[in-house]
């Protein structure tokens, strides 16, 4: 690898134009499917991880990206008695596509944490700047 | 949410996603459509402003960003200019994640997605993907008049 650090934020653009491809031709529930796949595929691992060690390592998953992206400050996690209390003040990006940024979201981080054997309760989400709020919690709580 | 961190095994996965439904035409004709909407708007207008040169400047930005290491030169009086790719970032962190995450035909985009562009503004385009996973490619682009 070469000297820089790995940013190129461009490809938040890319992924719009496919997540909209995909829906010119296979509509919400394509893109529905195309997001369990990768998110299967993908963060399987993180997945196990937290089935096994519990959610602090969907804590540092969301630590290590936010900060990847450089905008730590923008995420905010109150941690107390196996729940998250997960703040965001705005998305990495905003998908062209009106409520496409909550279905990565709810698609991507939400089947995470349910197929690890939590629940994932959405509370608020913006979708003109991605800001959201969720808890994250072990079922039965 | 996806990071754009993450976007090389999303990008692969919608290759995969795609061939699935529509076969390796249907994933060719989704690079056409890349190429056409989001290359062509940079790299394109860069070729059209700057001539060969902006082939220079597109890839500096872009394969900086992606922390790639790779070898690049400009001769604007030979009117080459070429790209020595010594580590992908791309296809080397695919090698990293299991098969299911990996489109097989996945270094096949930058043939396909550059090509169409560059070729529109009269230069010739030739890629050399990688051989035995390795990563590694090349890619010149030559002003036709220049083409012996």
């Amino acid at each position: 690898m070469g000297d820089n650090t790995y940013l190129h934020k461009d490809f938040h653009v890319s992924m719009d134009i496919a997540l909209a491809y995909i829906d010119r031709r296979y509509k919400k529930e394509g893109v529905t499917e195309y997001l369990n796949r990768f998110t299967d595929s993908y963060h399987k691992d993180l997945i196990n991880k937290i089935s096994q060690e519990g959610l602090s390592p969907f804590k540092t998953y969301l630590e290590n990206i936010f900060k990847a992206e450089e905008c730590s400050d923008a995420l905010s996690i109150i941690e107390s008695e196996g729940t998250l209390h997960v703040k965001i003040s705005k998305g990495f990006y905003v998908y062209t596509i009106s409520g496409y940024s909550q279905l990565a979201l709810e698609k991507v981080y939400g089947t995470i944490i349910q197929k690890a054997g939590y629940r994932f309760e959405l509370l608020f989400f913006d979708d003109m700047t991605g800001a959201c709020e969720f808890k994250v919690k072990r079922i039965g709580r | 949410m996806i990071s754009c961190t993450e976007f090389i095994p999303a990008y692969s996965q919608v290759f995969k996603y795609l061939h699935e439904k529509e076969g390796y035409d249907g994933v060719v004709r989704f690079w056409e459509h890349i190429s056409d909407e989001y290359v062509e708007p940079r790299l394109g207008k860069l070729i059209k402003q700057k001539g060969i040169a902006g082939c220079y400047e597109y890839w500096s930005k872009s394969l900086n960003e992606e922390n790639a290491d790779f070898i690049m030169t400009l001769d604007e009086e030979k009117g080459e200019f070429e790209i020595v790719m010594n580590k992908c970032p791309s296809k080397g962190m695919l090698l990293t994640l299991d098969e299911s995450n990996v489109y097989p035909h996945y270094c096949d985009h930058c043939d396909l997605l550059y090509r169409k562009v560059v070729e529109k503004y009269g230069m010739s385009y030739y890629f050399e993907p990688d051989k035995d996973n390795l990563a590694c490619c090349r890619l010149k682009v030559t002003k036709k008049e220049n083409i012996r």
